[in-house]
């Protein structure tokens, strides 16, 4: 395992693997199709990506308003209202010229803010489109008044100044209208936020599951705490729909953990224990990657979490705790047929 | 002043008058011939200029830094630069832009304007205010020295332990980051000193603190920002230094020191750093304004409170900067509202400048038009950041693309499009001459466009997962065509100040004679000559208005009774600024510049060997004793 992260460049391995991975969730994981129903033809490089998401876009259908039936929030009418905004937001790189293969991360492992699929990332990005959407209209209600401004009177270069304009009582209520909005606009952004904390800091009981993630130049190490611990690399498994505690701790510098379309980010800090709680409500691949700059090839520094079925997570788990099987070989073999079992690749270095 | 030496000068500015006076006081406070005059000068307009000339060559090297990355990042899985030499890269492009650029360029506008605009002749401490140019300048080499021969920090702009530590960053790139610091906090702390005093102390008689002009005001919050936040990482840097030097353990968490102390340290001058480097942007955006709207700025009064407020509440943020690491959960609530409240005094300023073009007749020059663009661009820089307030929104974007488009939305739009209004608005100041109208729109049209195709999609690219400060990204994340078009964008605004470059030089020896003052501007500066006298006015005005130039008409009152052959100002009170005495101003001397290069060979040295401090420490001394020499026996010499 140690080889695997001074070499230095420990994508190579996880490129192969994250292809096989998404393979393998869409065959058994049909509500993938939700994300994947964006995919355009032609949109990726990857022939085994791109042949599995074409199977999948007929079941997108079946469930069209999966997501938002998982929002989090009181006020359905507010969520639906801002689903819009998403949809809208997700047109834009299209608009923009963007390669659409942003949208096709949503079949390699999710890595979007704007595309949640754990509890507490829907809720931050609920947070996010109402404070986008405000401060939205504050900018353009700026604009506005500006360009009032400028065509309202002109004036030429020669023209001398007035240099005493009489304040008239008109821009003073103006004044005080816009102190006034502004103050309540703030607070109530402040209050939104306050409540939007619990998202990120945890509260109530303690976890169904307990991970421990380490950091390391350039790699994360996965330990599942217990009896049958055992080890991963580079991959975290998690059940669904059940909260999972990550525990935060580095073998060197600070790292930040982050899984975007989970949950906000925390940093590993060396001296420092911070745990994060993580649930996802449906099954598939999230990527993410190190975001606090940790050196040479802190751009390399991806980590996968795979969320499965409760009972597939727990065959999975028991598989992993079992004594090492002669896997190592057979592993090897099979990441060069772009085909290994699903399980042993991610973690042959690990024990 | 003993009785023999008040025998020798006799003659005042009361005797003399009209070219005679001009002449005998250019004569006074001019500066020496060759080298050693050169060297020796205290003027501070050509400090200022040298200042401002220095800072944009560190502006044109951060430039072609951003360049090459974009250029890295225009296609995924790049080769063009590797990991190594991108991430010296970065760290060298926010140190530069930050410290060798964003603060010295600040300054430079208020050494150069700040006297004139108050009506003095010369900066207060004008020996400090060379010593403090050649430190910066020393600094500035140093660092870009290093990058030459190799010696490249390679950990950030903000050198986060324990990844800066001797342990994970062998080699001297952290030592010479470090020593940079020093260098350009040094000068930045002299220059407020002396900023501060020239505004409460040098102001002409009659302006009263209701008076001064919102330019100044603004300078002197600024001032006194520096004065309270750069000794936070000057101390910072100086405890990295000493655990990577002599073995100290203040950033060590395994002998007890602390990891976050470095980021407290360090965000606590890192967030009124950015209002020390914004700060001058409004005050750019407050004299143009005026000026092109034909009227004083709507709001005096609330202006400047809002200027004290922002000064004040710079210092609560700093935790914004630090809401992952694993905070309390009320000690974060409690920066999310502080970071929130200073939204209100920025919008109060935005308010009152759209009053002034509301209540006033705008005339489209180049100078306004870049204020339109920072209008444009700030406000949404300063809404994006509302959201990084949040706690919680913060958790995402943190340290994402999103964090790079915010802070340029707010730098570039609140103090590079200022500062490019500044250059047209007071080139024909200092040069005499115009700068050309319609290469200033096509260099508008250019930046704007540049500008906004360059960072806007980092927006985006944040929220779809983009962390900073990765030197490449896989083509399957789908981050290649946002990233294409945002090198793109960069490519067009670097290109916009290569124009403003050839306009710059091509204005200066052939634009438009400019007069005294071209745009009919209210403040003093524009009643000195274009380019100004050394004494910068022949007699001190008297100010009866804020507006001295629209209001007193040309039949301005003056203050009579200065010596003509000595370098004597006047000295005011601080808050009516009624004459208190007159002052000598000290005279050119080659000692500043020796000290500081005494200063720059010790701090270099220390960065090998704790013992330069020690041998340094002595010549520094002697240096000063030289430079602080009793006047009396200098002018026998």
């Amino acid at each position: 395992m140690q080889n695997f992260g001074a070499g230095g460049h420990p994508r190579h391995p996880l490129t192969l693997w994250r292809i096989d991975a998404a393979k393998q969730k869409n065959a058994t994981d049909q509500a993938e199709g939700e994300e994947c129903r964006k995919v355009k033809s032609g949109l990726t490089e990857n022939p085994h990506i791109a042949s599995e998401t074409h199977g999948s876009v007929s079941s997108a259908s079946d469930q069209p308003n999966n997501t938002e039936r998982n929002w989090r929030v009181p006020n359905a009418v507010f969520a639906r209202f801002l689903k819009v905004f998403e949809r809208g937001a997700a047109a834009l790189p299209g608009l923009l010229g963007a390669h659409s293969c942003m949208l096709v991360s949503g079949c390699t492992g999710t890595q979007s803010v704007l595309d949640p699929h754990g509890r507490q990332a829907d809720a931050l990005a609920v947070l996010f489109w109402t404070f986008a959407s405000v401060l939205g209209f504050i900018w353009l209600v700026t604009m506005a008044g500006l360009l009032l401004a400028l065509v309202h009177r002109r004036g030429s270069p020669g023209e001398p100044a007035e240099t005493r304009p009489a304040v008239r009582p008109p821009m003073q209520i103006a004044f005080a209208a816009m102190l006034a909005s502004s103050a309540i606009i703030l607070s109530g952004l402040t209050v939104l936020s306050f409540g939007g904390q619990k998202a990120v800091f945890r509260s109530g009981a303690g976890a169904a599951l307990t991970i421990s993630v380490i950091g390391h130049q350039w790699w994360w190490q996965v330990r599942y705490e217990g009896d049958n611990g055992f080890e991963t690399a580079n991959e975290i498994r998690i059940p669904v729909g059940s909260p999972v505690d990550i525990k935060l701790a580095t073998a060197d510098v600070i790292h930040s953990f982050w899984i975007p379309s989970l949950a906000g980010k925390l940093d590993l800090i060396p001296g420092k224990s911070n745990e994060l709680r993580v649930e996802a409500d449906k099954p598939g691949t999230y990527r993410g990657q190190c975001a606090e700059f940790c050196g040479l090839q802190h751009a390399h520094m991806a980590i996968f979490v795979v969320a499965m079925e409760p009972d597939e997570f727990e065959r999975w788990r028991a598989n992993q705790a079992a004594p090492a099987r002669p896997m190592a070989h057979l592993a090897r073999q099979s990441v060069a047929s772009a085909g290994p079992p699903p399980s042993a690749a991610p973690s042959e270095s690990s024990q | 002043m003993s009785p023999a030496a008040e025998e020798r000068h006799e003659t005042r500015d009361t005797d003399l008058g009209g070219e005679e006076l001009r002449a005998r006081l250019s004569k006074t406070w001019g500066t020496g011939r060759g080298l050693i005059g050169a060297l020796s000068t205290v003027d501070h307009k050509i400090i200022g200029i040298r200042y401002a000339m220095t800072a944009f060559a560190f502006l044109l090297a951060g430039g072609i830094m951003a360049i090459i990355m974009r250029l890295q990042l225009a296609r995924p899985d790049s080769h063009l630069v590797d990991a190594e030499l991108y991430n010296q890269l970065f760290t060298m492009h926010g140190t530069t832009m930050m410290f060798l650029f964003g603060v010295p360029v600040g300054e430079a506008f208020a050494v150069y304007l700040v006297p004139l605009m108050v009506g003095t002749r010369n900066i207060a401490f004008p020996r400090l205010n060379a010593f403090s140019y050649y430190v910066y300048l020393f600094g500035g080499l140093m660092l870009w020295g290093g990058f030459a021969l190799s010696i490249r920090p390679d950990v950030g702009w903000f050198s986060y332990v324990p990844l800066a530590s001797l342990d994970f960053t062998p080699g001297k790139g952290p030592d010479y980051w470090a020593q940079m610091i020093t260098f350009t906090e040094v000068a930045a702390l002299a220059v407020s000193v002396e900023i501060v005093v020239t505004v409460l102390k040098q102001r002409a008689p009659g302006m009263t603190l209701d008076r001064i002009p919102l330019f100044v005001w603004t300078m002197l919050v600024h001032s006194f920002i520096i004065i309270f936040a750069m000794p936070a990482v000057m101390l910072a840097s100086s405890m990295l230094i000493m655990d990577r030097l002599v073995g100290t353990q203040f950033f060590n968490a395994d002998a007890g020191g602390d990891l976050l102390l470095w980021q407290h340290l360090f965000w606590f001058f890192g967030h009124p750093e950015v209002y020390i480097i914004f700060l001058p942007g409004t005050a750019f955006v407050s004299a143009i304004v005026a000026t092109f709207s034909r009227r004083p700025i709507f709001g005096y009064l609330p202006m400047v409170l809002s200027l004290i407020a922002i000064g004040f509440l710079s210092f609560g943020l700093w935790v914004h900067h630090m809401f992952v690491t694993g905070l309390p959960e009320v000690g974060a609530a409690f920066f999310t509202a502080s970071s929130m409240a200073i939204a209100i005094p920025n919008g109060v300023q935005i308010f009152c400048w759209i009053a002034t073009l509301w209540d006033g007749k705008p005339v489209l020059k180049t100078p306004l038009i870049f204020v339109l663009g920072f209008f444009f661009i700030f406000v949404a820089g300063g809404l994006s950041g509302v959201m990084l307030a949040s706690v919680p929104i913060d958790t995402q974007v943190h340290d994402t693309y999103f964090v790079v488009a915010h802070f340029h939305y707010v730098l570039i739009g609140g103090t590079l499009f200022p500062l490019v209004a500044a250059v047209y608005y007071w080139f024909p100041k200092v040069t005499g001459r115009l700068m050309d109208e319609r290469v200033g729109k096509w260099q508008f049209a250019l930046a704007f466009i540049g500008f906004n195709t360059a960072f806007f999609p980092m927006h985006l690219l944040g929220l779809h997962g983009m962390p900073r400060r990765v030197y490449t990204y896989p083509a399957e994340m789908g981050w290649g065509g946002l990233n294409l078009l945002a090198s793109a964008g960069a490519l067009l605004f670097f290109a916009s100040f290569l124009l403003m470059l050839w306009n710059m030089v091509v204005s200066a020896r052939s634009g438009a004679f400019a007069g005294d003052n071209p745009w009919d501007a209210e403040t003093l500066e524009w009643a000195a000559s274009s380019p100004p006298q050394p004494q910068n006015f022949d007699r001190i005005p008297y100010i009866t208005s804020r507006s001295p130039l629209w209001d007193q008409g040309d039949d301005k009152a003056v203050v009579g009774g200065l010596k003509v052959d000595e370098r004597e100002l006047v000295v005011t009170s601080i808050t009516e600024a009624r004459p208190d005495i007159r002052e000598e101003s000290p005279a050119p001397s080659i000692w500043p510049f020796l000290a500081a290069f005494a200063t720059a060979v010790a701090f270099i040295g220390s960065i090998y060997t704790p013992w330069a401090i020690t041998w340094g420490s002595p010549v520094v001394a002697i240096v000063l004793v030289a430079w602080f020499w009793p006047k009396t026996i200098e002018e026998n010499v």
